[in-house]
């Protein structure tokens, strides 16, 4: 079975690479680098393109952006598990709230079958 | 304290090692306080979004799970298997044997959980149950996520991005319609191979002719097998990715592999070079020492023949061979034994600047040994 650092760098990865497209996000980590809520809103507008316009994001913007991010998540099944206002509070995110939530949202993916795993290829 | 990152709870032995286990970057979070509270609501969000489905909640993460039976709950709607029967009675020991069965669930998924213990969870410990949580969350949630094969794909679309980039024409953006007209394959070749493709004659309407240009440069230049069919890909609206994927990704193999190994190549001529030089330096070292000794070897019986001359005319020029020695042939030989000095400094400094062994020069050419022959010719003198 895969180790945690294995699971966690995989997961970075996989965000890394599904928000390659998008200008305005490097992630780096799963702290800062989620910070003003672009990364999420670019996340979730890879699978969900009609959901919202991305390009007029503004990444002063931060708890519009954790807003859109998880009401659009929301309605693909994604339970909200991260507060906006909480995460305008803190200096940084939690990466583990941050972690937690990505891999809610991986799931909800992967339960759609929008993103394919050993299990469910 | 609160603000311990450490989920090992007071005076195991097994903190260290859970540490480690969960990596440094924990220790970052010492700064900020308010992150249990945060992970504390974060996980609850969590546990009720899987418990909702079974039918039940929990509304305080550090007692709802003390008797074992949601946790069990929450670990059989995570993996979608059946737990063993929890332990009906209301006992200490019946809580800890239902928490078990949860630790021992995870366990037997492959999941190491160092240093959480049933008793410790059923005695409320917040710490440790915090952390089995998010260990549940980290190690156990996602374990058949596989992100090879997406990041694979991805990885080598963006390899075909940035090398084909520079042609203007061509605009790779997946696996299928993107290669159609046969450009981006031309230029991916022209790219690193710019001597097997003119691609300024390639046109656009000519997809046919660009693929099987491209096709059969690969097959003859560079080893890569002809897969597809210009027709087939031509005449479908959407070609098959998987296809030309597996045939692009030859083209990676081919030159990505060509890149790395050449940055490998031109780093051991550099040592090679370096080595070379290092070389030439110690023969010119021996050499110059062996000149230098069989000069003082020649010398050193001229000058101890202190035998007197019959004639005075054989004494002077005796005389005078001796100030030629020290106006004329002594002066040039000091400065090459000052010479031989600097060179076998800066050899060895630049030995152990590329880390090889230091320099010994062969017997008796030692600096000092040949300064010895040298003094001593000085002190017959």
């Amino acid at each position: 079975a895969p180790n945690a650092k294995n699971v966690k760098q995989m997961l970075l990865d996989w965000c890394r690479a599904k928000t390659e497209p998008y200008e305005g996000v490097d992630i780096q980590n799963f702290s800062s680098s989620w910070k003003d809520g672009i990364a999420f809103c670019a996340l979730v507008h890879r699978f969900f393109p009609e959901a919202f316009e991305y390009s007029i994001l503004n990444p002063n913007k931060p708890r519009d952006n954790f807003q859109l991010a998880f009401s659009t998540a929301k309605m693909a099944g994604c339970p909200p598990l991260l507060d906006a206002e909480d995460l305008v509070r803190m200096q940084e995110p939690d990466w583990k709230c941050v972690y937690t939530y990505i891999q809610e949202f991986y799931r909800c993916l992967v339960e759609k079958g929008l993103v394919k795993t050993k299990k469910r290829p | 304290t609160l603000a311990s990152p450490c989920w090992g709870g007071g005076g195991r032995v097994g903190r260290e090692t859970y540490m480690s286990q969960e990596e440094d970057w924990d220790r970052d979070l010492l700064l900020d306080p308010a992150w249990e509270k945060q992970q504390r609501k974060t996980f609850t969000a969590w546990c009720n979004s899987h418990l909702r489905k079974a039918g039940t909640q929990i509304e305080n993460i550090e007692e709802d799970f003390r008797n074992g039976l949601k946790l069990m709950l929450l670990l059989e709607v995570i993996s979608g298997e059946r737990l063993p029967k929890p332990d009906k009675g209301k006992m200490r020991f019946h809580k800890i044997a239902n928490v078990n069965k949860a630790l021992d669930f995870i366990c037997s998924k492959g999941v190491k959980l160092v240093s959480i213990g049933a008793e410790e969870i059923v005695d409320g410990n917040v710490k440790m149950t915090l952390g089995m949580i998010w260990t549940i969350i980290l190690r156990f949630a996602i374990q058949d996520i596989s992100v090879e094969e997406t990041s694979a794909k991805e990885g080598l679309l963006l390899w075909c991005q940035r090398k084909t980039a520079p042609y203007r024409n061509v605009n790779v953006q997946n696996f299928h319609i993107s290669w159609k007209d046969g450009l981006a394959l031309c230029a991916l070749i022209h790219r690193h191979r710019p001597d097997l493709i003119d691609y300024s004659k390639l046109r656009k309407d000519d997809p046919i002719g660009n693929l099987n240009t491209a096709f059969e440069v690969a097959e003859k230049f560079l080893d890569i097998p002809r897969m597809l069919d210009a027709e087939d890909i031509v005449n479908t609206p959407k070609p098959d990715e998987k296809a030309i994927m597996t045939y692009v990704s030859c083209f990676y193999h081919a030159f990505a592999g060509a890149e790395q190994a050449e940055t490998a190549a031109n780093r051991i001529c550099k040592v090679l070079a370096v080595n070379q030089e290092n070389e030439k330096l110690m023969e010119e070292y021996e050499k110059l020492a062996s000149e230098l000794l069989e000069w003082i070897r020649r010398t050193i019986p001229w000058l101890e023949n202190r035998v007197a001359e019959q004639t005075m005319r054989a004494m002077q020029q005796k005389l005078e061979d001796f100030r030629d020695y020290r106006r004329v042939h002594k002066p040039p030989r000091v400065q090459e034994k000052c010479q031989l000095e600097i060179n076998f400094n800066t050899l060895q400094t630049k030995l152990r600047l590329s880390n090889r062994p230091a320099f010994m020069p062969s017997e008796g050419k030692m600096v000092s040994v040949s300064g010895g022959a040298k003094n001593e010719k000085l002190k017959k003198q």
